[in-house]
Formats: C-alpha cells, sequence, structure tokens
C-alpha cells in the first residue's frame, strides 16, 4: 500500500495505521477499492497468463510424447 | 447472474503473491515443528525439567488455549486499520515471535550454570506462554487471511494450496535436520551440546524461519471489502453461533479425532510386530512422494466436486482401501516382506487423501465466513478461524489422550520408557495391524454424519458470492463517496 491518501494525496507515516486519511477523513483501506481491485485483477492476469502458457506447453508436449509412444507400439 | 460470470472468471492474486503467502507459511512451521517435535525431549532430557512439570504446563496451556483462541480472534475481527484487520499482526507478530522462539530454546544454554529445578520451571512456563501467545496473534490472521486475500474461491484455494504444500516441504527438511542435529551432538562429530543445538536451532527458526514469515505481512493484501465499524466482543460471539455451517465443521473435526490415534502405534507396530523400526522410513517413500503430487490435484476435484463431497468422498475412500490392506495383511501382518509394500501402498493412498484434507477444510471454513457476510453482514475471519488453530491442538491432544487409554487395552505396557508386549491373552499384534491400518479411518467415518446437515454446496455459495459481491461493491461505492470521490 502507498504511504499518502489515494484521495488528497496526503503523505502518511508507515506506523500511521489509523483506517481514515488524518487530512481528509477519507477511508484508506476502501476508498476506491473496485478501482484498486481491477488493478490487481489486471496484474494478477498477466503473470498467470505466462503460468497457463507454459502448463500449456508442457501439456502439448506430453500429449505428443504419450502419442509417438501409442504410435510406436501400433507401428509393431 | 452476470455479476456471478464475472465474478467466477477474475483472478485477483498473482503467481507471486500465492507463492510467497506459501513461503511464509513455510516459515512458521519452522518454529512450530521445533516445538511440536522436540517439546519433551528439549524440556525433559536437554533442560533437565522433570516430565511432571512439563505435562502439568500442557495441560493447563491446553486449556488456556481454549479461551485464548477465540478470545484472538475476537481481537483480530475488531481491529481496522489502513493495512486491513490481518496484515497488522503478520507484518509485526515476526519480531516478538522469533525473540520467544530463541528465548524458549536457548534457555537450556543461557540457564547452564543454574541448579535449581524451580528457576529452569519458570523460565520455561514464562517463554512457553509467551511463544504461544504470540504464535496464536500470528496463525489465526494468517488462516483468516486466506479467506480475506481475494473474493475469488479460486484464487483463496490456490493460496491455501500453496501454503500446506510448501510448510510441508519446508517442515519436512526441518523435521529432518533436527534428529541429524541431534544424532551428531550425541556422538561428539559436532562439538555442540545439546543445548547449543538446540540454541542454533531456535536460532535459525526465529531469525529466518520469521523472515520467511513475515513475506506474508509484506508481500499480501486484503481484497474482502469489511464494515469500517468495529464489532462488538459479544457480536464476535453472538456471529459464530449463528454460523450453522461452521459449528458443523467443529463438530466433524472433533468426532474425527479418531484418525489421528493411528500415528501413535506406527512406531510399536514396526518395533514389535515386524521388528525393525527403520522400515517405516522404506514404507514411507511413495506416501511422501504422493504427498506431494497431490496437491496438484485438488483443483481437478473442485472442478467436479463440491468442499463436500471431495471430504465424504475421500474420508470413504480411505475406509475402504484401509479395509481393503487389512484384509490383505491379517494372516501375514508379521511379515515385512508382505507388510511393508502393502503399508507403502497404504501410504501411497492415505497421504494423499491427507494433502487434500490439508486444503479443503481450511477453505470450507472461509466458505463459512462468506456465508455469514451474507448472513448478517459482517465477515468474522478472526473469530471463525481461531476455530481451526484450537481444533487442531484440540484434536492433537485428544488423539494422544485416546490412544494413550487403547495402550493397556491391546496388551502394551510401558517399561523403562520402553513399550513391550504383555501376556494378557490379548492378540496385540493382531490389534496393532488394524490400528495402522483400517481402525481410525473405519471410526473416522463418524465424522461424516454431520455434514449430512451441511448444505453450502456450489449452486448455494454461487448466489452467496453473487449476493455479497453486491453488497461490497455497495460497501465499497459508500465509502467512497462518503468522502466526495469519484463514482
Amino acid at each position: 500500500m502507498d504511504n499518502k491518501c489515494p484521495k488528497c494525496g496526503e503523505k502518511l507515516s508507515v506506523f500511521y495505521i489509523k483506517q481514515n486519511c488524518p487530512n481528509c477523513g477519507c477511508n484508506l483501506m476502501y476508498y476506491n477499492m473496485e478501482n484498486r481491485l481491477d488493478k490487481d485483477a489486471e496484474k494478477a492476469e498477466k503473470e498467470w497468463t505466462v503460468v497457463d502458457s507454459w502448463v500449456r506447453k508442457i501439456a502439448v508436449k506430453f500429449k505428443r510424447k504419450k502419442s509417438g509412444i501409442e504410435d510406436h507400439y501400433n507401428e509393431k | 447472474m452476470e455479476n456471478t460470470q464475472a465474478f467466477k472468471e477474475k483472478r485477483y492474486v498473482g503467481v507471486k503473491e500465492t507463492l510467497l503467502y506459501g513461503v511464509a507459511n513455510g516459515g512458521q512451521v519452522i518454529g512450530y515443528n521445533l516445538i511440536r517435535m522436540q517439546l519433551t525431549f528439549f524440556l525433559v532430557t536437554v533442560f533437565g525439567i522433570p516430565a511432571q512439570a512439563v505435562t502439568l504446563m500442557v495441560l493447563v496451556l491446553g486449556f488456556w488455549d481454549a479461551f485464548n483462541d477465540p478470545l484472538m480472534g475476537t481481537v483480530v475481527d475488531k481491529t481496522r486499520t489502513r493495512y486491513g484487520k490481518l496484515r497488522p499482526y503478520l507484518l509485526f507478530v515476526p519480531i516478538p515471535l522469533g525473540i520467544a522462539t530463541v528465548l524458549f530454546f536457548g534457555g537450556a544454554q543461557f540457564l547452564s550454570g543454574v541448579e535449581s529445578t524451580t528457576v529452569k520451571i519458570i523460565y520455561m512456563c514464562i517463554t512457553y506462554f509467551v511463544w504461544e501467545f504470540f504464535y496464536t496473534i500470528g496463525d489465526i490472521p494468517f488462516w483468516a487471511m486466506s479467506a480475506a486475500i481475494s473474493p475469488s474461491p479460486k484464487d483463496r484455494s490456490r493460496c491455501i494450496t500453496s501454503a500446506r504444500f510448501i510448510s510441508s516441504v519446508i517442515g519436512g527438511i526441518t523435521g529432518m535436520l533436527i534428529p541429524v542435529f541431534i544424532d551428531l551432538s550425541t556422538s561428539h562429530k559436532i562439538g555442540w551440546s545439546l543445548a547449543q543445538v538446540f540454541l542454533f536451532m531456535g536460532i535459525l527458526a526465529g531469525t529466518a524461519g520469521m523472515l520467511l514469515f513475515s513475506f506474508a505481512g509484506i508481500f499480501t493484501r486484503e481484497r474482502v471489502v469489511q464494515s469500517s465499524d468495529e464489532p462488538k466482543v459479544s457480536d464476535c460471539f453472538k456471529y459464530l453461533f449463528k454460523n450453522k455451517p461452521l459449528q458443523i465443521i467443529v463438530i466433524a473435526s472433533i468426532l474425527g479425532t479418531v484418525e489421528g490415534i493411528g500415528d501413535m502405534f506406527t512406531q510399536y507396530f514396526y518395533k514389535l510386530s515386524l521388528g525393525l523400526a527403520s522400515l517405516t522410513i522404506v514404507a514411507g517413500i511413495p506416501g511422501t512422494i504422493m504427498g506431494f503430487f497431490s496437491y496438484m490435484l485438488i483443483p481437478f476435484f473442485e472442478k467436479r466436486w463440491s468442499s463436500k463431497q471431495i471430504i465424504v468422498r475421500v474420508t470413504i475412500l480411505k475406509a475402504v482401501i484401509t479395509a481393503l490392506i487389512f484384509l490383505c495383511g491379517i494372516k501375514y501382518y508379521t511379515n515385512p516382506k508382505v507388510i511393508v509394500p502393502l503399508l507403502a501402498i497404504q501410504g501411497f493412498f492415505t497421504s494423499a487423501i491427507s494433502s487434500i484434507k490439508m486444503v479443503i477444510p481450511t477453505k470450507m471454513i472461509g466458505d463459512t465466513v462468506d456465508y455469514m457476510e451474507w448472513k448478517t453482514g459482517e465477515r468474522n475471519e478472526g473469530m471463525s478461524f481461531s476455530l481451526l488453530t484450537f481444533i487442531s491442538k484440540l484434536t492433537g491432544s485428544l488423539s494422544t489422550a485416546i490412544a494413550t487409554a487403547v495402550i493397556p487395552l491391546i496388551g502394551l505396557e510401558s517399561v523403562n520408557n520402553e513399550m513391550v508386549l504383555m501376556d494378557t491373552g490379548v492378540n496385540t499384534k493382531l490389534w496393532l495391524w488394524g490400528l495402522v491400518t483400517m481402525i481410525p479411518a473405519v471410526l473416522n467415518l463418524v465424522s461424516l454424519i454431520p455434514y449430512y446437515f451441511y448444505d453450502l454446496d456450489n449452486k448455494k455459495l454461487e448466489k452467496i458470492h453473487a449476493g455479497i459481491k453486491l453488497h461490497r461493491e455497495k460497501l465499497s461505492k459508500e465509502m467512497t463517496l462518503k468522502h466526495g470521490g469519484e463514482e
């Protein structure tokens, strides 16, 4: 979390733990929460896309290997 | 419906955060495993405290936990900060918990010149109490975080799986290291006394372990909107009594205590029936490997079945497999050539089931928190997950107590700290075979009875999640608009 108020930009100490901004009183945790969640989702999706593509590649290789073994036995 | 669809597809927790949440749990279990595995040995043999004093202390602290855990849960639920209600504890606790770990395991070295047993007992009680206090205030927010880290149940499931998997790897390594260091010390291969070995272990758990544990506070975020008002203490307890699905999970877990008794008899079976305790390592290899891989099976099961269906099916499957193993070995239970492969096969399946049961009930507690939010508008992660912590301690103590009570009934007796067979006419070896195979798993079927009344299936959870999504959006908008923010 940034050490500044998401609404008024007031600088906050790391040790300031109250949930409301000392300057404008906004809720530091939940102000514009939906927007922040969307940003998190975007970031997470990017990270998981990399993992998903790895998993897909491995699955394809595994399938090829499996079908290769089956073809080998079929030929015999 | 549109909301439900959108909710289903989004992932909020990235790869890095999921892994670091798991690594944090790995750091946490180093100290926990040290306490769980070596508490009696350290205090009695290394520190020189009478066994009765240790037993009394553990008993008193066990009763204290019954009050302490829900109390800590309430404190967590009442916390409202700009970091959330869980993260402040995860950021702060690693420091005092690390110090408490070093002080506890350093006791034998720090007081090496002290002769007075009273002083040692006082030191032990204070440091253990302090350790237990900080461990609880770190453990409850850690598991509660699994329900607050994301609005998506799949994200939560991935985080719990990551935590259980990584902690089993790190915990397994430290579990192996401890006896190695003890052996090296007793055989004088390293110039350390046992007191110095435990001080070293305490420093390792208190520094490296706690550094890893701090990742939970530093790298994770709470993403579930909570009401900005602190609930009253009485409300926290009231929610607990209103939470029927959670009560069902608690009752089922307590009834499932018997499942743990088999572990205590395993070493007796190998030693007394098969004649070689180290065979347990050979028979345990397939189970250890499968235990790790089975975490990957969880998403596969979750796609097909609800959490309740998974629990019911794996519990029945375990009873069936262990019963078959029992029947296969009923004529050969003293023959290692037959029994070791049979136990290896059993371990292969039961380890997979244990891994699944490490993840699913934790996820189910998160579901009950959602259920309460849907019902009352309030989330009580602290109180709900304090029960998870409490249950694991309670069932651990209960299964040890049950197993201890069973020992004389099946013709075993402890002579000079060594378990021996008594001549009482009871077929002790057959009983031991039953206890390491089917008896605990079959008795555990009783724990399925409460689940008959558990109604949080996938359909209902979908409805709940869609409902609370709207509630959270409304709450978030209200908090934004209250201070003249953009809509």
